[in-house]
């Protein structure tokens, strides 16, 4: 029954978290790409890497991995975001979806063997 | 405030996500993650819907959903580990299928949800 309360605390903080940063990038850049996401995508990608490098596979953190991280990172709005721009016919629709999906696999596993 | 509401729906969202991975996981016992799939999809589906009706609620209570509740329901970087976990065990296979299913479903249920948002609105406004 706790692992739900960590759910929910890493859920708070994660959602707060990704908000902000993604509005931070957005205001700074003036673009129809969305930096915000796919920045927050990457560094969430990147992080989970690194929490399941000291934490293992099998100790999947319910505060961390399953809260924090998988509330940070957002996989809905990238599909909208998709949408959009195929809707708008975007080339840098292929783009956000290499550097998303690619991206988000390659830095995860640097994460993941970053550290010793 | 608006960053509590945005936290609240987090909370929220992520708490879902995580009693459907059990629900799922009581009669799903293979690799592959099919809890992940079914949510990221129907999140996606929600939120192109969300996104293209008006609600008549206030905005903060709106992104707080949208944002919040939708934005931490879904997940990327559980897509990325459990890709990789899948290639590390030698399931090559459901690997790739897991993530094209997550991208592909993942588009057509956004673009429908927006779809069908965008039919409910228009017919909403002739009424």
């Amino acid at each position: 029954m706790s692992e739900i309360l960590y759910v929910m605390i890493g859920g708070f903080f994660g959602a707060i978290a990704r908000f902000s940063l993604s509005t931070l990038i957005n205001s700074k850049t003036n673009s129809l790409f969305p930096y915000g996401t796919v920045i927050v995508n990457l560094l969430g990608c990147f992080l989970m890497g690194v929490v399941v490098h000291f934490l293992h596979w099998e100790n999947v953190s319910a505060l961390l991995v399953v809260g924090l991280l998988g509330a940070f990172t957002t996989f809905s709005s990238v599909q909208l975001e998709m949408v959009e721009l195929i809707v708008k016919k975007q080339k840098m629709a292929f783009i956000y979806f290499f550097v998303t999906y690619i991206g988000g696999i390659a830095l995860f596993m640097l994460g993941l063997i970053m550290f010793p | 405030m608006k960053y509590l509401y945005i936290g609240i729906g987090g909370m929220i969202g992520a708490s879902m996500r995580f009693a459907i991975t059990i629900v799922i996981g009581r009669f799903w016992q293979s690799a592959f993650p099919l809890d992940i799939l079914i949510i990221n999809v129907f999140g996606a589906f929600i939120l192109g819907y969300l996104s293209s009706i008006t609600l008549p609620i206030d905005p903060n209570l709106k992104q707080a959903i949208t944002v919040g509740v939708i934005g931490s329901f879904t997940t990327l970087s559980t897509v990325s580990a459990d890709t990789v976990l899948l290639v590390e065990n030698g399931f090559i296979i459901q690997a790739f299928i897991y993530i094209l299913f997550n991208i592909a479903l993942g588009l057509v249920m956004a673009y429908l949800g927006v779809v069908y948002g965008k039919r409910k609105e228009v017919r909403g406004t002739n009424e």
